[in-house]
């Protein structure tokens, strides 16, 4: 009789010891904190932005194509304007994030359309909403995590599910440093779980308290070879007036 | 051989049961491949005849590519890696096409796919169709039924809007669209970025023999959906990047990338200070390259459709075209009308296809039945095949007259099936099949079909009927063989 007492104590601790492992996988808090931290260290609150990105676009059929972007981003009011310089042909296209709103013009028609955050930036692999602030904690649940090895980094690798229609991708995965909680690489999934783009941020810079990643590698995983890299340079956090988020300031500029 | 007839008619007659069964089933199975093919072949010969005569012409030229390309643009996960082709050494082609005198007309098309707004508010979307009103009305005389306006006059710019794409944007709107009023089309190829471009409604208008996808085309002038479609002169100058820039081109490896920490963080210059007005507004610098880059390539065309006097022409086209682009080193290439017409023709042929698998087993469901039915019936005959063979009938002979029964059962139900057949088929011609839905409008080839009886369904109906009975006539003779005849006498008793 002690013998089945002592083998049921015994299973029941088991029980136990395994529900509390369980319950501890399934506590996201500290990686919910990480998520919080990355977007605020990633948000300009308190200054503009404006920088000028060179994107290279391969392509297997087509071969390398070459932009000239202007960045200007005011993360209070989520606004950005985004105004193409080179190719020559598409100079003084723009993109114009007013709140909830983007808008395309294209001078050659002199019109505005509106577009979405979810589609691509001119063919290349990136995607419009690439070119705001982050939102991890606002725009995903975190579905799991683990912890790995990306290069010489030690990361946390993090399964997130979007909890609305906002974001490109309705899944992803985001490889995050554990030491300095940078985002290192991450992979966007499909409804169906299959992958779309995987994203490499090798470089980043630090302006005041905010970190920017400065040379981003976009690769899209349905085109063997298709890719996009996209290099920051010419940053600046000085004002920027507020008529250059308005649609009058583009069609001013493309005079 | 009439000794074998005569008993093999006189035993169809005398087991007047097994005879009707068999024969009813035979005539079932043959009125339903009779009705069943024709009703296809009809459907076929529609599709390609409206295709032909309202859409593709006979060929579709187009610059060499690879992927399904077809007259509204790569229909496969090629869409995504490639722009359709312009057509090189367009002038020549032409030339080419109007010195040969079998063809009879040539229309060059662009096609393009825009989002429709007015306003800020998105409506929908359209296929477009990019043409020159006089040649495509030329080629496509009776396709286009105005319900409204016109076609927009030479040298002026507008769009034709499809009514079924029409009704789609009013219902958004709650306004009827009327010839005059403007709408935004956008482009958003991921090869060619977006284009907008404002066009003035001239007309409203109806393929008169059209399905869902023809249905959300939409024609307009050359030069917006050459604009659309990123089709301008362009720039030539070559892409000149630096060693930062060239760092990551090709094959990229993870763990290369992220191998030191020192490499993570890079020291980039923050610029400092506010500027001036001077340069808010003068960010972009002179522009008139880029005018000069934007202005429309007019020479340049993705299709040039060509139809011929005659179709027993096709082969010699092909051929000729095909001589012509080696000979000129042209890189062009001829697809058929199929290839053109796209996923809804591609569709009624696969449809067919299953179709005649269908045909297939039924007639392994029929082979089955009538071979158990010959089986009871030449059971039963035991008795009197054994005394045929104990008074010297040989074995060839008992096949023979066997075989000869079944072939004769199938040729007299077959004419009957064929005769009802027809009837049903002369039927549904005179009332006409309305396609209640999508899904037959695609099998269709259009909202109504009209069946006819088509010769090859009769031939192979018969030939299916006859493989039919002697493959159900071998195993109840091969029963009756193995049976001697002494046996089979007894099997009387």
């Amino acid at each position: 009789m002690k013998k089945i007492t002592r083998i049921f104590v015994l299973l029941l601790l088991v029980l136990a010891a395994a529900l509390a492992v369980g319950a501890q996988d399934k506590d996201f808090t500290h990686i919910e904190a990480i998520l919080k931290r990355l977007d605020e260290q990633s948000r300009f609150d308190r200054t503009d932005f404006s920088a000028l990105l060179t994107m290279i676009v391969e392509n297997p059929e087509s071969g390398i194509e070459k932009m000239v972007v202007r960045q200007f981003r005011r993360d209070d009011g989520e606004r950005f304007l985004l105004l193409i310089q080179e190719p020559i042909t598409e100079k003084g296209q723009g993109y114009l994030l007013e709140g909830d709103n983007l808008w395309f013009y294209d001078p050659s028609s002199r019109q505005f359309a509106h577009t979405s955050l979810k589609e691509t930036f001119q063919g290349s692999d990136a995607r419009n909403a690439d070119f705001g602030s982050t939102s991890y904690s606002d725009s995903y649940e975190v579905e799991g995590y683990m912890e790995g090895v990306l290069g010489s980094f030690d990361v946390y690798i993090i399964d997130l599910k979007a909890v609305d229609d906002t974001v490109p991708f309705p899944y992803a995965k985001i490889w995050v440093t554990k030491d300095s909680e940078l985002v290192l690489k991450a992979e966007e999934y499909s409804l169906t779980y299959r992958l779309m783009r995987t994203s490499l941020f090798p470089k980043y810079t630090k302006v005041g308290d905010v970190f920017i990643p400065v040379q981003l590698i976009f690769l899209d995983e349905l085109v063997e070879g298709q890719k996009t890299q996209i290099s920051v340079s010419e940053i600046s956090v000085s004002d920027i007036p507020d008529h250059v988020f308005t649609k009058a300031y583009i069609e001013r500029v493309n005079r | 051989m009439r000794i074998i007839l005569t008993i093999a008619w006189r035993n169809i007659r005398e087991h007047k049961v097994k005879t009707t069964i068999i024969g009813v089933i035979m005539v079932i199975g043959i009125m339903v491949l009779v009705v069943g093919n024709s009703f296809m072949d009809s459907a076929a010969a529609g599709i390609e005849r409206y295709y032909i005569k309202n859409y593709t012409g006979h060929l579709m030229i187009t610059g060499q590519s690879r992927g399904n390309l077809t007259l509204f643009g790569y229909q496969d996960v090629t869409a995504i890696e490639q722009a359709v082709p312009r057509i090189p050494d367009y002038a020549e082609i032409v030339e080419f096409a109007n010195s040969l005198p079998y063809v009879e007309y040539i229309n060059p098309q662009v096609s393009g796919a825009a989002m429709i707004s007015r306003g800020e508010t998105m409506l929908g979307a359209t296929q477009l169709f990019g043409v020159i009103p006089g040649q495509y009305q030329a080629m496509f005389p009776d396709n286009v039924e105005l319900l409204e306006g016109e076609f927009w006059q030479p040298g002026e710019q507008g769009v034709l809007l499809n009514k079924t794409v029409a009704e789609l944007l009013e219902r958004r709107v709650g306004f009827t669209f009327r010839p005059g009023d403007k709408l935004l089309f956008t482009s958003a190829s991921t090869l060619t970025g977006m284009r907008i471009r404002e066009v003035q409604i001239t007309g409203i208008f109806q393929f008169k023999q059209s399905n869902v996808q023809l249905d959300m085309v939409s024609l307009m002038d050359i030069s917006n959906v050459r604009a659309l479609a990123g089709m301008v002169v362009g720039h030539t100058t070559a892409v000149d990047l630096n060693e930062d820039e060239r760092a990551f081109l090709g094959t990229i490896d993870e763990d290369d990338i992220f191998a030191s920490f020192d490499s993570l963080f890079a020291p980039v210059e923050v610029e400092e200070g506010n500027v001036g007005d001077d340069y808010w507004f003068s960010l972009l610098g002179d522009t008139t390259g880029r005018d000069e880059s934007n202005v429309e390539d007019l020479g340049a065309w993705q299709y040039l459709l060509v139809r011929l006097t005659d179709e027993r022409y096709l082969r010699q086209a092909e051929a000729d075209f095909a001589r012509f682009f080696a000979d000129q080193g042209i890189a062009a290439q001829t697809r058929t009308w199929l290839q053109g017409a796209g996923a809804m023709a591609e569709l009624s042929y696969g449809i067919k296809s299953i179709f005649n698998g269908v045909v297939f087993v039924i007639a392994i469901v029929a082979i089955i039945i009538i071979m158990n039915t010959l089986v009871i019936s030449v059971t039963e005959r035991m008795a009197e095949i054994g005394t045929m063979r104990a008074i010297g009938a040989q074995k060839r002979f008992v096949r023979r007259m066997v075989v000869w029964e079944t072939l004769l059962l199938s040729g007299v139900a077959g004419t009957i099936g064929v005769l009802c057949g027809a009837l049903v088929l002369f039927i549904l011609n005179r009332v006409g099949l309305k396609a209640s839905n999508v899904f037959f409008e695609i099998i269709y080839g259009g909202p109504v079909l009209r069946p006819v009886l088509s010769l090859s369904s009769v031939i192979m109906s018969f030939v299916v009927i006859l493989i039919v009975g002697v493959v159900a006539s071998t195993y109840p003779t091969a029963i009756v063989m193995r049976t001697s005849p002494l046996k089979a006498m007894e099997s009387s008793r």
